[in-house]
């Protein structure tokens, strides 16, 4: 399996981590609602959104690329 | 006389793979299961443990542990930047993303050693409480294949890249090996990261 591959995986675990984090992160600004709470939050919504494009993108861009 | 070392480059006809990559592969096989073996001793023991302890009764920073996330997510990004500029044959690019990915390793440490001494501080050892004792075995290791993961990146990205003037092939199978070993050592933080900071 090629670096390709194993990146397009690595691209969907995190993307599901942050979506995790993000779930997480609401959970406790809705039950203390701290400043830090809502930039962890924000931050791990954005992560979650930008990752999907940023996967469709990188193969785009190794569309050459082999994934053996 | 000089004898080349066969299949560094060109597929074996018996795997279709060259030897770096069933080399590489095989390591992160054993690798797999050693983080495998903890990972399940972590799962064993805090559910037989009848005084479990969540991280955040220690103290554990969310914040910082989320940080490292970033950082090695973004170290992994650059790795594989580095790896495709060699096959668009820009070693200047090649330069710049591995100089990154170094750096994000370096970074991801020293937050590492913020939270260890934070840790320390407070008199919090891995014999004061079995979640303290998997924390620091898990992070531990996890810490020991970034610095040697960081390491070799840094002969990739300093004297090692010599090798791009004279084998240009084998040095870009080279740079992937070392990014499938970084991509492992990232996709066992985003594990530890939930498991150790958020559940």
């Amino acid at each position: 399996m090629s670096l390709k591959a194993v990146h397009i995986f690595f691209v969907t675990i995190a993307t599901a981590i942050a979506v995790f984090f993000g779930v997480w992160s609401v959970q406790q600004v809705l039950a203390t609602g701290t400043a830090a709470d809502w930039v962890l939050a924000i931050l791990a919504v954005l992560m979650a959104l930008a990752l999907p494009p940023y996967g469709v993108w990188f193969l785009k861009k190794m569309k050459k690329v082999g994934y053996v | 006389m000089s004898m080349a070392i066969p299949y560094t480059v060109e597929p074996r006809p018996d795997t279709g793979l060259n030897n770096v990559k069933i080399g590489i592969w095989l390591f992160l096989a054993s690798e797999v299961m050693l983080f495998g073996g903890l990972f399940a001793g972590y799962i064993i023991l805090r559910v037989g443990s009848t005084d479990w302890l969540p991280g955040s009764h220690f103290g554990l920073s969310v914040p910082l542990a989320f940080t490292n996330t970033l950082v090695l997510i973004t170290s992994s990004v650059t790795m594989v930047m580095a790896w495709a500029s060699l096959i668009r044959k820009d070693f200047s690019k090649y330069r710049l993303y591995m100089g990154i990915t170094v750096l994000c390793g370096l970074g991801f440490m020293v937050i590492k050693y913020i939270e260890y001494t934070s840790k320390f501080s407070h008199g919090y050892y891995p014999s004061t409480h079995i979640f303290l004792a998997l924390y620091f075995t898990l992070t531990g290791l996890h810490g020991i294949h970034v610095i040697a993961g960081m390491s070799y990146n840094a002969y990739l990205w300093g004297p090692g890249a010599k090798m791009w003037e004279t084998a240009p092939e084998q040095f870009t199978n080279r740079v992937e090996a070392s990014g499938l070993f970084w991509h492992f050592v990232d996709l066992v933080w985003i594990f530890l990261f939930p498991v150790l900071y958020l559940l």
